[in-house]
């Protein structure tokens, strides 16, 4: 009897909330089921394990979604035929994996749309890791075990380490769509992880490039804890010829940044380097903002462009204070139809996926793309050689492939000595184009080829040697 | 380092002090009055930031922070019932009850608004900065600080003369006697949950000026604020507004002489402080 009374009062207290929500008129999404406008139709997934770990990707589809190829049935996979199972892993319990995942989506959704690869679809497993990096072995075997061929994620650097020794325990390829930090290609090198992010090295080697000739003395750096902000703070003083005046470690979920702007202002910095993102990112540029750091300077980084930090700061967001590098320059002036149609896609497949409306583009979409379609594209050469599906045969056709993007006509491939992803990296300022609209584009641009600034084989012997890590590769 | 600059970071961090007591203050009025550690009160901080960002375009800044504390303030009722079974049992079954509710308001919060995080506009007349001799500091934080005082005063002012602030402090010395005077102490409760409640949404309302949450950032709001309560005193009230300041000031000292490791330094007092003056730096010791 007292537990019944306690499921109703916990019933209770989310009605209240409820209705305390509906009076004031403030729900700003509309559910399925209230959406009169919509046909909403329920699908399944053929593998039970896939619909039952999915976070808030519940598998409905609103009909009135409007992909760019008209195609609702993204999850449904057809019994009929052979699939191929890719396996997802992504932090389902954050807001990120609504900005991440709809890459992968899109890529999947296209090739199954055409038809799949030789006659079989591509079927997705999914696994919350909850950004827990002591999840990341344990939802990485259940992803192998549900028969997955090669899987993507996971989303944080900080976990890359963790997925690297995992995918040479298991000889599983693992492609994570993070940044790639020196601490995973020296102390967890695996010949089965690649990395479809940015490489943390080639972005401080572009800015190196991109500062030398504009006699900069001192800068400072904010970074999270862990992962990639460990190469900004230590590559970037080992690098540059300027001095570095301070670096701030902050933790992920950090929104008081207020010290941390007196902090940096204090030793006045020609320019600054952040590797935060998300609430971070829009907290501290907010707090910059107010204090005046970014009234005279520039900062430096890769997580710059969000579509969401712009509409979220709106009148504050710095525009022509922020420089640096991308793999997805979707705010470029003239949009070609077919980036029209890729960035149209993305957020399609993630409005359907994920039930929301209101998403925009993030840059991280790119590097969840390319994880997806480096994935078809190996497993589309090894259908066509006839190949058994195992962790060796897919490396090896991973390190073949090379394909296109519709931002990037210079064909993108994987290097085999680290598995560093050859990619254009396009390098510009932020600045508005239309500050009332709060929409954005790019100034004083240029492109990077990888092979120009990723680190070459020689300079991760002497970081090594310096940091007195045992390379044996 | 210039001294002009070091009164501009106390300055600050008196500011980021008083942020910090906005959002703690609330938790301290039930750790006080009710003897539980409420690990929801973060919830209902994350529900006044969400809350404020969906009404401001309908009811302006300053319908949000007056209506959006009072909205969050009703769930009071619902949230005292489901605590009230658990009242004078271990304090482990009142902490996985907040626990848990804090689960359910955060995924509620959450299934309404996703993966969403934006801020509210400050008003154009809050926006900017005034310069105080040396110091230069922002209208909004000015604002914050005078929000943080009257909240202050209006906290003393209620418990020491108000009828509901007698009751409030006789119940935190003897509860067994409140009750056999005939007060009813769930209405007490409620009436204490509600006045909890606003303030945490008030603290979201206002800190979404400048701050994005997320929309299961609620834990680490409650984390956050544990060390201000701990190190000011458990059971003290009025401890909370000078721990918060202590604590902003060591946040923005600490960035500039030990940035790499600032951020633990709060929770590094709390560890001392429990270990060396476990009743709170701003308590007397019981007798």
């Amino acid at each position: 009897m007292k537990s019944t009374m306690k499921r109703i009062l916990a019933m209770m207290l989310c009605l209240a909330m409820m209705a305390t929500l509906v009076l004031t008129g403030c729900s700003s999404k509309n559910a399925p089921a209230s959406d009169s406008e919509s046909q909403d139709t329920t699908t399944s997934t053929t593998d039970e394990t896939n619909t039952a770990d999915e976070s808030d990707a519940s598998a409905e589809t609103d009909n009135t979604a409007d992909t760019a190829s008209g195609n609702h049935d993204l999850l449904a996979t057809d019994l009929t035929k052979e699939t191929i199972k890719v396996g997802i892993l992504c932090n389902f319990s954050s807001i990120a994996a609504a900005y991440f995942v709809p890459g992968t989506l899109y890529a999947i959704q296209q090739v199954n749309q055409a038809g799949g690869i030789n006659g079989k679809t591509i079927e997705i497993v999914t696994r919350d890791s909850q950004g827990d990096a002591s999840n990341v072995a344990q939802k990485l075997s259940e992803l192998k075990d549900a028969g997955c061929v090669a899987i993507v994620g996971p989303d944080s650097d900080s976990q890359a380490p963790t997925a690297a020794t995992w995918a040479e325990e298991n000889k599983v390829a693992v492609i994570s769509p993070s940044t790639q930090s020196t601490a995973v290609a020296l102390n967890a090198h695996s010949k089965y992880l690649f990395v479809s992010g940015l490489n943390s090295w080639a972005i401080i080697n572009a800015i190196n490039d991109d500062i030398k000739d504009k006699g900069y003395e001192k800068f400072a750096v904010v970074g999270t804890d862990g992962g990639s902000s460990a190469d900004f703070i230590n590559l970037s003083k080992r690098e540059f010829d300027a001095e570095q005046a301070t670096a701030v470690q902050v933790s992920a979920s950090s929104t008081d940044l207020n010290s941390v702007v007196m902090a940096i202002q204090g030793t006045n910095p020609d320019f600054t380097i952040s590797s935060i993102s998300a609430t971070t990112w829009t907290s501290f540029f907010a707090q910059a903002v107010a204090l005046g750091l970014y009234e005279n300077i520039m900062n430096y980084g890769w997580e710059m462009q969000e579509g969401l930090y712009v509409g979220t700061l709106g009148d504050d967001y710095p525009a022509g204070h922020l420089r640096g590098a991308t793999l997805y320059p979707f705010a470029v002036d003239e949009l070609t139809a077919e980036q029209q149609a890729f960035n149209d896609g993305i957020l399609a497949v993630g409005k359907e996926y994920f039930n929301q409306d209101g998403l925009v583009i993030s840059a991280q979409e790119m590097s969840w793309y390319i994880a997806a379609q480096s994935v078809i594209e190996a497993c589309k050469l090894l259908e066509d050689e006839g190949k058994e599906y195992n962790g060796d045969n897919f490396v090896e056709a991973l390190e073949s492939i090379s394909f296109t993007t519709p931002y990037h006509e210079s064909p993108i491939s994987w290097r085999a000595m680290d598995h560093a992803l050859c990619v254009p990296y396009y390098f510009g300022t932020i600045v508005w184009k239309d500050e009332a609209a709060h929409t954005i584009t790019y100034t004083d641009t240029k492109w990077y080829d990888a092979n120009d600034i990723l680190p070459t084989h020689d300079d991760y012997k002497a970081f090594a040697d310096e940091q007195g890590i045992a390379m044996d590769w | 380092m210039s001294f002009s600059y070091l009164i501009q970071v106390f300055v600050i961090g008196l500011a980021t002090g008083f942020i910090y007591y906005l959002t703690a203050c609330g938790l301290s009025l039930i750790v006080s009055g009710m003897g539980i550690v409420n690990v929801a009160q973060g919830s209902f901080f994350i529900l006044g930031v969400f809350l404020a960002i969906s009404s401001f375009d309908k009811i302006g800044f300053l319908g949000c922070v007056i209506g959006v504390p009072l909205v969050v303030a009703v769930l009071a009722i619902p949230f005292e019932r489901c605590i009230r079974p658990l009242y004078g049992k271990n304090v482990f079954y009142t902490l996985l009850i907040t626990f848990a509710l804090s689960l359910v308001v955060s995924d509620v919060t959450y299934y309404i608004w996703g993966s969403k995080h934006s801020m509210i506009p400050i008003p154009q007349v809050l926006k900017g900065s005034v310069k105080i001799a040396s110091v230069t500091l922002p209208k909004y934080y000015l604002f914050i600080c005078v929000v943080g005082l009257v909240i202050y005063f209006a906290y003393w002012l209620m418990m020491e003369k108000t009828k509901l602030g007698k009751l409030l402090r006789a119940n935190m010395y003897d509860r067994e006697m409140v009750i056999a005077l005939g007060y009813n102490m769930n209405v007490l409760f409620i009436a204490m949950l509600a006045i909890a409640f606003a303030m945490s949404a008030l603290g979201g309302v206002l800190n979404s000026g400048f701050a994005s949450y997320d929309a299961k950032a609620a834990v680490t709001v409650f984390t956050n604020v544990m060390p201000i309560i701990f190190i000011g005193g458990l059971r003290n009230m009025k401890a909370t507004l000078p721990s918060a300041l202590l604590v902003g000031e060591l946040c923005a000292f600490g960035a500039i002489l030990t940035p790499q490791l600032y951020s633990l330094l709060p929770a590094l007092l709390m560890v001392i402080v429990m270990l060396v003056r476990p009743q709170g730096l701003f308590t007397k010791e019981a007798k």
